[in-house]
């Protein structure tokens, strides 16, 4: 079963338009993927991002900052919510407040983006 | 869905050349009210993500609808800014999506990459690209107050939902006016001299909109009212363009004992302190290519950063045949 996903989710995953090679040269740029370590869901960003770029590493939301993603290029900062007993729960970067000193190039994946609202015209709405 | 792209922008381009595929979808209803004009009745939209299968369990189900969308109206305000989607929300048609503030880039789409669609992987990818330019960047403003257009929901608010698309003429002469609402956001002055009614209301605000400001609430919180500035209506000129500028000047010249004059620029350019006619028109003279107005950093004119200071492009009209 878990062959049978592997599989389909390789196929899935390339690229739209490869430019006729068969495995598509891996874009050089080095990505740092910071959400909810150890889910299914940072699995599924990471086997992705490893498809198309040279260098993917992870790192635990709760991390990210302290880091400074140091020797990284771009971030991708992911988060989601939750109804938990009728509270929204927030998990991932979802919970962050990056800081005004924060200059690293960073993709907010969805919930995420409430965590630069202090510092950017980008918040939940 | 995302709807209103801006197919042309890098994340469509490159390093992936993608194909997105189109679709109709009927505007939802709901957008009427968030509008700055009136709408088509059917938008053009690129579907970004599968939603999960049945019984996949309620925290994936949910990824279909748990993504975020950001303030949308004049978010091009700034060099630093582009506005590139948005998608299907309960915010409006101009709700933010896709775009970027300095080297923030919002992807609004809650679906990992399992879910998306071939396309949105390949744009998703596109934008991680885009990024990587940006390295060292950061905001050059906050969100201090919320754009003008928001006026046309508070509106409607105010309206108690009565005036369903407050941007679009229509007959709002038996519409009621909740004046609790309105003094929330337009403020008790405004509401006592110009709230006689909602059609009376909505006049003096909609007809004054290029002379709307935001001004703090006396309640020592957060709250901002949206107000309209008589000194800008005295002018005669919108507070977001440049011809501001020229009309001041003209008018200082003319009189420099013009307190009017001192007065709005200290509103505009609050970092600014001018000590005559010829201070600010030697500012002018240096600075005129990179001045910005702002309504989410403060209803202000900013200068901007030199490597920044292309031309603000307005945020498109929905349906205005992108795509």
């Amino acid at each position: 079963m878990l062959f049978a996903f592997t599989l389909a989710a390789s196929s899935v995953l390339a690229p739209q338009d490869p430019a006729g090679a068969d495995a598509p040269a891996k874009i050089p740029i080095s990505v740092l993927y910071a959400g909810e370590a150890g889910t299914p869901r940072e699995a599924a960003f990471l086997e992705f991002l490893r498809q198309r770029f040279v260098k993917v590493g992870n790192v635990p939301a709760a991390e990210l900052l302290a880091s400074r993603a140091e020797g990284w290029d771009v971030v991708v900062a992911d988060g989601s919510t939750e109804m938990v007993d009728n509270r929204l729960r927030m998990k991932g970067c979802t919970k962050l407040e990056f800081p005004a000193d924060w200059t690293k190039p960073t993709v907010l994946i969805a919930s995420s983006g409430r965590a630069v609202e202090k510092v950017s015209k980008i918040g939940w709405l | 869905m995302a709807h209103g792209m801006r197919l042309d922008h890098p994340i469509f381009q490159s390093p992936n050349h993608v194909r997105i595929p189109l679709t109709e979808i009927d505007t939802p209803p709901d957008y009427a009210h968030y509008a700055t004009a009136a709408l088509p009745e059917r938008l053009t939209a690129w579907q970004v993500f599968e939603k999960p299968a049945a019984g996949e369990g309620a925290a994936r189900q949910s990824l279909a609808n748990v993504g975020l969308v950001s303030d949308g109206f004049g978010f091009e305000d700034l060099p630093d800014s582009e506005w590139i989607a948005s998608g299907i929300n309960s915010k409006g048609p101009q709700a933010l999506a896709l775009g970027r503030q300095g080297n923030y880039f919002l992807w609004g789409f809650a679906a990992d990459p399992t879910l998306m669609t071939p396309s949105a992987r390949d744009v998703f990818v596109n934008a991680i690209c885009w990024m990587k330019q940006f390295d060292g960047q950061r905001p050059l403003v906050t969100k201090v107050a919320s754009p003008r257009e928001w006026l046309f929901v508070e509106l409607w608010v105010a309206s108690q939902k009565g005036d369903r698309a407050p941007a679009v003429a229509s007959d709002v002469s038996g519409v009621a006016l909740d004046r609790a609402a309105a003094e929330r956001y337009f403020g008790r002055e405004t509401v006592e001299k110009h709230g006689k009614d909602y059609a009376t209301l909505k006049a003096w605000l909609v007809g004054n909109l290029e002379a709307i400001t935001s001004v703090a609430a006396d309640d020592g919180g957060r709250r901002r009212h949206k107000v309209v500035d008589e000194d800008v209506v005295a002018l005669g000129v919108s507070n977001r363009r440049p011809e501001f500028f020229d009309r001041v000047l003209a008018r200082w010249r003319e009189d420099p004992a013009d307190e009017l004059c001192t007065r709005v620029l200290a509103r505009y350019v609050p970092d600014r302190r001018f000590a005559s006619p010829e201070d600010l028109e030697q500012w002018l003279a240096e600075h005129r290519g990179r001045l910005r107005f702002t309504d989410f950093g403060g209803y202000r004119w900013v200068v901007v950063p030199r490597e920044a200071a292309k031309p603000a492009s307005p945020t498109p009209a929905v349906g205005a045949g992108r795509g």
